[in-house]
């Protein structure tokens, strides 16, 4: 008979067969064998069947949890309302299938200590569920910030424990379940003992029990297969749940790792091989933890829950949160089992949280808007430090603080209304400006938007921002105020206001004065952008590139020039403008156009009037020149004599020389003097007419001219015919005598045999006509007209100022007359004087 | 010392040639009342070099040709005439451009006020030996 020895190594087999050999030996040991045998199988079985239910059952709740977990504060950040519903339905049905879990759990409880465990955990299993529920409503009614805060306080810590409770409870099932494991096969080894003694004694009986031994290896094989099975059944639970197991040994390396772990980490079993260890894949901080609970645990000390950092192979950071417990070989620490789950998905929803609840929180105290939410009895639940402000209400009655705390009186039952409509679901007006009154009684103006907060289709509140436009809507009616008045002003103007869009060739407006300054109304200058420009004259067209020049520049302008009136006469306009600059570009021009015709008529006499004047200051400046000149040389002339005199004191004749020289010239000063003072009266005096005796005015002359000139030669004759009365003014027609005469009596030729002077008048009703004839030098024909200028004397025989005929044409200018000479040089001359006759002016 | 007076009135020759001769400055006075005429004489006198004056007293302010017009004919006359005459400038003006006007003219050594005295003569006379000198 062939013995079928088992499949395993040699020394087993030599064992098994050993073993049988003593089995036959001790024959009344081979059923407690098969006692024994069939006995552990149980024992191990049901031990590693109850755990693995259990951890089951554990890590399914566990999966539960995760789930929200990790979604929730997505839908807080987004507001989304939809989501959150849906967690919130997802919550109930994940505390209902966690309900009927526990009763399963419950039922499996075996010991007291676990009892303990189980409790904690279904403590804190509603207040987890509870508070997360708790958190959505707050969320949904708007109060997010409320909703946070709670998350960071209690749920946190809810979650926390929580946690811990369960990694306690699933850590009592692997501990206990070791324990019970390890009890049963002490067991086993002590019931093996009695056969291990006999060992040696049996190995001679083993041929004879080749039967036995064959069906007891039979028996055997089986249960190592069922064994198998269990084993196989404990591996893919490891494999498969989502926790993250490792065994680490006393060195901290890693010497084991499940599939999920090598999944979060991206480290495989070769690095495992090659002696990674657990320090080398954390960051710096979780590093110090790890070491420290990795001392803690060799010491024997327990440690609780902790979270940490991976950096997985290629970089990434794994966050992780669990626990280690410790690995014993013989009742000796050897190494410790980590259990981790990754967390990575929450955290970073909890850092985004934080720093979006920051961000809001930013937001509302930052914004110059009031913020308020309202319940639906309009209670103000929650406001914002600038609606405290805005409203004049002290943070503190917030919440509390009703509609009726800060609404003006009128305002109140309308907004109340309003308010109780919107929570019923009624359309209302969302935006609308209301009055408000602050606690000390200041009225001010608000506008305000509301947009109700829904739960599940019902509103449970308001949410409202309010804006302070007391100051805008003054400024506002203010500007309107005055935009009237000054449109007022500008309407009864005669000038042309205007504006022109720059950038889209426009004219923006054109006051009603235009009409007056254009000959156009103001509204063919709006349909007509360019009209103002066509009407300009075609030569005045380029003066208007300077003004481009600087108002594109962005300096104001200022422009005259002449238009042509719709009834083609010419007309005098000034404009002056002022640009506005768009981020340095021109983008308008506002300006006013003035009619200037008059003042620039007004200009042009005022120009001639400026050159008469001009003339008249250079006249001027000549007079005191040449008067100061002609009165110093017969001062000078006199000093000169006075040092001759001196010089020939004691000669008598020379003396008498000098006397009579003297004289001569004192003589021609005084005459200088005459003229000038002649010149003077008949500037400044009135005309004063008399009826002259012409006649006698001549004799007078005559006298006077022959007390300083040789006139004894000459031959004078006088033929005056008045027999109409002639009335002048007497001085001025006396200075026109005097100078004429003297001129014909100073300008005689020496080489003349016979001169003669004659002077003629004759008067009419009219006027008077004198003539003065000489035979003397004569004119040049060049000088003929400008003998009558200030100063000009055209004979080297002029010893007298050069103001004689000048006086004689001012005049006869002043009474209206005239003088002309006829003249022929080297002949003699002919003044002829035309004067009016005055003796209307008498008689009346 | 031959001496030209120019000056348009005659009164102001008369003094000026009285006071020369007085002061024994010089026996040998020519005087014109026109600068046209003592251009003329100078022009002529060209040709004879021992009849031109050795200086010419020149009024400024004078009728139809001033002392300016006259030095600027001056100017055209043949270098005989200009490398021996001087000029000085006897006038009632006190303006200083005239002065400065008239000090331009190469010819020009001196700018003096009516009248003529002893102490203005010395220095001509001083200025006039020191030029020949050089």
């Amino acid at each position: 008979m062939k013995i079928n020895f088992p499949k395993g190594a040699t020394t087993g087999r030599v064992l098994i067969v050993l073993y049988l050999v003593v089995c036959i030996v001790e024959g009344y040991n081979v059923f407690p064998i098969r006692e024994l045998t069939s006995e552990s199988i149980r024992r191990y079985s049901a031990i590693s069947e109850r755990a693995m239910q259990k951890l089951g059952i554990i890590t399914q709740i566990r999966l539960n949890l995760d789930n929200i977990e990790t979604a929730k504060f997505k839908h807080i950040l987004n507001e989304d309302r939809e989501a959150m519903r849906a967690e919130m339905v997802e919550i109930n049905r994940t505390t209902s299938s966690n309900d009927s879990l526990f009763k399963e759990l419950r039922r499996r409880i075996v010991d007291t200590e676990e009892e303990t465990y189980f409790k904690m955990v279904l403590e804190n299993r509603w207040l987890n569920m509870e508070s997360r529920k708790h958190q959505l409503r707050l969320s949904m009614s708007g109060e997010k910030e409320k909703a946070i805060e709670y998350f960071q306080t209690t749920n946190e810590q809810v979650r926390l424990e929580y946690g811990n409770a369960i990694e306690a409870l699933t850590e009592h099932i692997v501990v206990q379940t070791k324990r019970l494991t390890t009890e049963t096969h002490e067991y086993i080894i002590q019931k093996r003992k009695p056969v291990d003694a006999v060992l040696l004694l049996s190995v001679i009986l083993v041929v004879i029990t080749g039967l036995v031994v064959f069906a007891v290896n039979r028996k055997l094989n089986l249960h190592n297969a069922e064994l198998a099975v269990q084993e196989k059944k404990y591996r893919d639970m490891v494999d498969n749940t989502d926790e993250m197991m490792s065994t680490h040994n006393a060195n901290g390396e890693i010497i084991w790792a499940n599939r999920s772990w090598k999944e979060n980490t991206q480290y495989t079993d070769d690095d495992i091989k090659k002696g990674l260890r657990a320090r080398d894949i954390l960051d710096d901080e979780t590093k110090a933890i790890y070491s420290e609970r990795f001392r803690k645990i060799m010491n024997g000390e327990s440690v609780g829950n902790a979270e940490g950092t991976i950096i997985s192979k290629s970089g990434e950071k794994v966050f992780v949160f669990g626990k280690s417990i410790p690995v014993k070989t013989d009742g000796k620490i050897t190494g410790l089992q980590s259990f981790l789950r990754n967390i990575t998905v929450r955290k970073q929803a909890e850092q985004r949280a934080q720093e979006s609840a920051m961000n809001y929180q930013r937001v509302v105290e930052n914004i110059h808007d009031g913020v308020c939410i309202d319940d639906v009895e309009g209670k103000v639940i929650f406001a914002n430090k600038q609606f405290c402000e805005m409203h004049g209400v002290d943070e503190s009655r917030i919440p509390g603080l009703f509609f009726e705390d800060y609404l003006a009186p009128e305002y109140r039952t309308l907004l109340r209304d309003r308010h109780s409509r919107r929570i019923a679901g009624e359309k209302v007006p969302e935006d609308f400006i209301f009055e408000g009154i602050t606690k000390d009684g200041a009225r001010k103006l608000f506008e305000v938007r509301v947009t109700p907060i829904v739960e599940k289709g019902k509103v449970i509140g308001t949410q409202s921002i309010h804006r302070d436009i007391t100051e805008s809507k003054e400024a506002e009616e203010k500007l309107i105020e005055t935009s009237m008045r000054l449109q007022n002003v500008l309407n009864i103007f005669d000038n042309s206001f205007w504006g022109y869009d720059v950038l889209n060739k426009k004219m923006l407006y054109v006051s009603p004065g235009n009409e007056k300054v254009f000959g156009y109304p103001e509204k063919d200058f709006l349909s007509n952008s360019n009209l103002w420009f066509e009407v300009v004259l075609d030569e005045d067209k380029p003066k208007f590139k300077d003004v481009w020049d600087k108002l594109y520049q962005g300096r104001s302008a200022q422009i005259e020039f002449r238009i042509k009136m719709p009834d083609n006469t010419i007309k005098w306009i000034e404009s002056k403008m002022a640009p506005s600059l768009m981020a340095g570009q021109l983008s308008r021009i506002d300006g006013i156009a003035i009619d200037i015709n008059e003042r620039k008529n007004d200009a042009s006499i005022i120009e001639k009037n400026m050159v008469e004047l001009k003339k008249t200051n250079e006249e001027l400046d000549r007079f005191v020149y040449s008067t100061s000149h002609d009165l110093r040389a017969p001062l000078l002339a006199i000093q000169g004599l006075l040092d001759l005199m001196e010089h020939h004191a004691g000669n008598q004749k020379e003396v008498a020389l000098y006397n009579g020289t003297m004289r001569k010239i004192i003589n021609q000063m005084d005459d200088t003097i005459k003229e000038i003072l002649d010149y003077s009266r008949n500037a400044r005096l009135q005309i004063i007419p008399e009826q002259l005796d012409v006649n006698k005015m001549v004799e007078n002359s005559l006298r006077q001219i022959s007390q300083t000139h040789s006139s004894s030669n000459i031959a004078f004759s006088c033929s005056v015919d008045d027999s109409v009365p002639f009335y002048s003014d007497k001085m001025r027609f006396t200075a026109i005598v005097n100078n004429l005469l003297v001129n014909a009596f100073k300008y005689v030729r020496d080489e003349e045999k016979n001169p003669f002077v004659k002077v003629t008048f004759s008067s009419g009703e009219k006027e008077g006509v004198l003539t003065v004839e000489d035979n003397g030098e004569g004119i040049e024909p060049e000088y003929r007209e400008k003998i009558f200028e200030m100063f000009l004397r055209v004979s080297e025989k002029s010893d007298s100022s050069g103001l004689g005929l000048y006086i004689c044409r001012e005049i006869t200018d002043k009474l209206n007359g005239s003088i002309e000479v006829s003249s022929v040089s080297g002949k003699g001359s002919i003044f002829t004087v035309r004067i009016p006759n005055l003796n209307n002016t008498i008689q009346s | 010392m031959k001496v030209v007076l120019v000056d348009d009135n005659p009164l102001f020759n008369f003094i000026s040639s009285k006071t020369l001769t007085s002061m024994g400055f010089s026996n040998d006075i020519r005087e014109f009342i026109s600068c046209t005429k003592a251009l003329k004489f100078l022009k002529a006198a060209a040709a004879t070099p021992e009849v031109l004056p050795d200086i010419i007293f020149l009024d400024v302010k004078m009728q139809v040709m001033d002392g300016f017009a006259f030095l600027d004919e001056f100017e055209k006359l043949p270098d005989e005439v200009k490398s021996k005459v001087r000029i000085s400038m006897l006038t009632s003006s006190l303006l200083e451009s005239d002065r400065q006007r008239a000090m331009n003219y190469s010819n020009v050594i001196e700018f003096l006020n009516k009248p003529l005295t002893k102490e203005k003569l010395q220095n001509i006379q001083h200025k006039i030996s020191r030029q020949g000198k050089n």
